[in-house]
């Protein structure tokens, strides 16, 4: 039933490069619209019906009248201001758990500026997990999933690659219990490269590993933050480990993730200084930092962010069309393959379906809380002792945060990341304004991107994933 | 005003994507992964994550 005005959270309009689009929230559809559809569009976000008819005839003429049957009709089909799945219920997930991230050093071979863990150590002690917390922390995953048959772990640190020997033990003794158990454990490393050899390469491809590979781009850029413990620059020792790497494994289940700044706001440059590398899988992350640190990101520099985001779909469509295929990360929405949306309330899952465990075997509700005392949850030995905590998280939907409800985005980020609004306001249901802005200028980029596939003729994103996890027997 | 079987392209309005499921129907079957089990580590969001039971 199409009912104007429509509801602030409802649609979607926004215009990109002189392209009209159209994302409807609740059926998660992406249109491409004319000036006609838009106009009655915008103006029934304020109007009634017939006043926003009215207003764009006198403009369109017989077009607004087609526009407007046409919308009708699309209404009907449930792809228009469809009716919103979700916003008179409360879905608490399960407490069962699904994944977890395993610290195995809080201690580390560099020493990088930015770092949001205290260069490895979280604040705290620096040390390296016992093998046996490893495994206990494997038990204590299996043990607390109930039925679900998908499981995670995720090795990292500081570098989770200063022990190797430990990181090997979890995946071979994870792998075998959870195959006894008629379950399936998918492992992610998160490494700075610098202890990338040959060996450990190997493992990883041997037992599909996902590789996350920490370098932020061009030299002049990464070396400005990533430093050695010596003071130096890492970028070349990196680079030829992550090449080393990348040759062997065959271009499969890898990221390269880079960080940006206040400093290195240029990530435009560094993406493509890696896509021209070769490389097709890259990640570019704001930096998590408090506003009084000189390298924080602040509400001066969004514009220039929202710059380089429209720049970097740009220019990424304009090398897919040269015949390269590229993907980053925050550009791969998929809207056709969706998580359901009790998944897509309840976020990430942390503190719930997510842990991180600290070298001791202490329980955080993720990688990010591990050293805020205050969100301590147990640990691997005692399982989970502070229940209040866990509820708190559990009823933690974006039905709860502070002008969550109304955002457009909110069925794509799914009210945004616990830990920053945390760190950033105080409070884990109130949004950070920053990386609110962020995440909604990369989603609209990224629905342009769709855009610009779609007219060449391209598969989605998920298809494109699908080819890989199907070549990888994953 | 054409709509054509599958892609639903109007003359006002091109679909470029929609779901292929009603995402209602598979609540709480819970096999998608974990957020935070991807490449951002930071910033983490859904928006990358796809059905895993669609997959199979």
């Amino acid at each position: 039933m199409l009912e104007f005005p429509w509801r602030e959270g409802q649609l979607h309009l926004f215009q990109l490069d002189g392209h009209l689009l159209l994302f409807d929230v609740a059926s998660s559809s992406l249109f491409q619209i004319d000036e006609a559809a838009w106009a009655i569009l915008k103006e029934g976000k304020t109007s009634p019906l017939d006043v926003a008819l009215a207003r764009a005839r006198e403009k369109f003429g017989p077009k607004a009248e087609e526009a407007f049957y046409e919308l009708k009709l699309l209404s009907l089909k449930g792809l228009i201001l469809a009716p919103d799945p979700a916003l008179n219920a409360q879905y608490a997930p399960f407490p069962y758990l699904k994944a977890l991230c395993l610290n195995l050093a809080h201690e580390c071979n560099m020493r990088c500026s930015y770092c949001f863990a205290g260069q490895g150590t979280y604040g705290g002690e620096r040390g390296l997990m016992p093998p046996e917390v490893a495994r206990k922390a494997v038990d204590f995953l299996l043990e607390r999933s109930g039925p679900l048959k998908r499981l995670e772990i995720d090795f990292f640190g500081g570098e989770p690659l200063l022990d190797f020997s430990v990181l090997k033990e979890a995946v071979l003794y994870g792998k075998e219990r959870a195959e006894k158990m008629g379950k399936e454990i998918r492992f992610t490393v998160t490494t700075n490269c610098l202890l990338l050899s040959e060996q450990v390469g190997e493992f990883l491809n041997k037992t599909n590993m996902r590789v996350v590979l920490s370098i932020d781009g061009r030299k002049e850029d990464h070396d400005k933050n990533r430093l050695l413990i010596n003071g130096k620059g890492s970028h070349d020792l990196i680079l030829s480990r992550i090449r080393k790497f990348l040759s062997s494994r065959g271009e499969k289940l890898y990221y390269l993730r880079g960080t940006y700044t206040a400093e290195t706001l240029n990530f435009l440059d560094n993406a493509l200084y890696l896509f021209d590398l070769g490389y097709s899988e890259v990640s570019m992350e704001p930096v998590v930092a408090l506003p009084n640190e000189p390298y924080a990101i602040r509400a001066e520099h969004l514009p220039e962010i929202f710059r380089q985001y429209e720049l970097l779909a740009k220019e990424i469509d304009r090398r897919e069309r040269e015949g390269r295929e590229l993907h980053f990360f925050h550009f791969e929405v998929d809207t056709t393959g969706l998580t359901c949306v009790s998944k897509r309330l309840s976020g990430c899952g942390a503190g719930v379906e997510y842990l991180a465990v600290t070298p001791s075997g202490s329980l955080y509700p993720c990688h990010q809380f591990v050293g805020r005392s205050d969100f301590k949850m147990g640990t691997v030995w005692e399982g989970i002792t502070n229940q209040e905590k866990l509820e708190e998280f559990r009823h933690l939907s974006f039905l709860e945060k502070e002008n969550c409800r109304t955002c457009w985005a909110r069925y794509l980020c799914s009210g945004g990341c616990h830990a920053n609004h945390h760190l950033l306001s105080g409070n884990l249901k109130k949004p950070d304004f920053i990386g609110c802005e962020i995440t909604k200028k990369r989603m609209e980029c990224a629905l342009y991107l769709k855009l610009l596939r779609r007219e060449r003729g391209k598969g989605s994103a998920k298809e494109r994933t699908e080819g890989l996890e199907k070549e990888s027997n994953i | 005003m054409t709509i054509l079987s599958e892609k639903i392209d109007t003359v006002h309005f091109k679909l470029i994507e929609t779901p292929k499921k009603d995402l209602k129907k598979v609540w709480d079957c819970r096999d998608c992964s974990s957020s935070c089990q991807s490449a951002c580590k930071t910033s983490c969001t859904l928006a990358n994550q796809v059905c895993q039971r669609e997959n199979e």
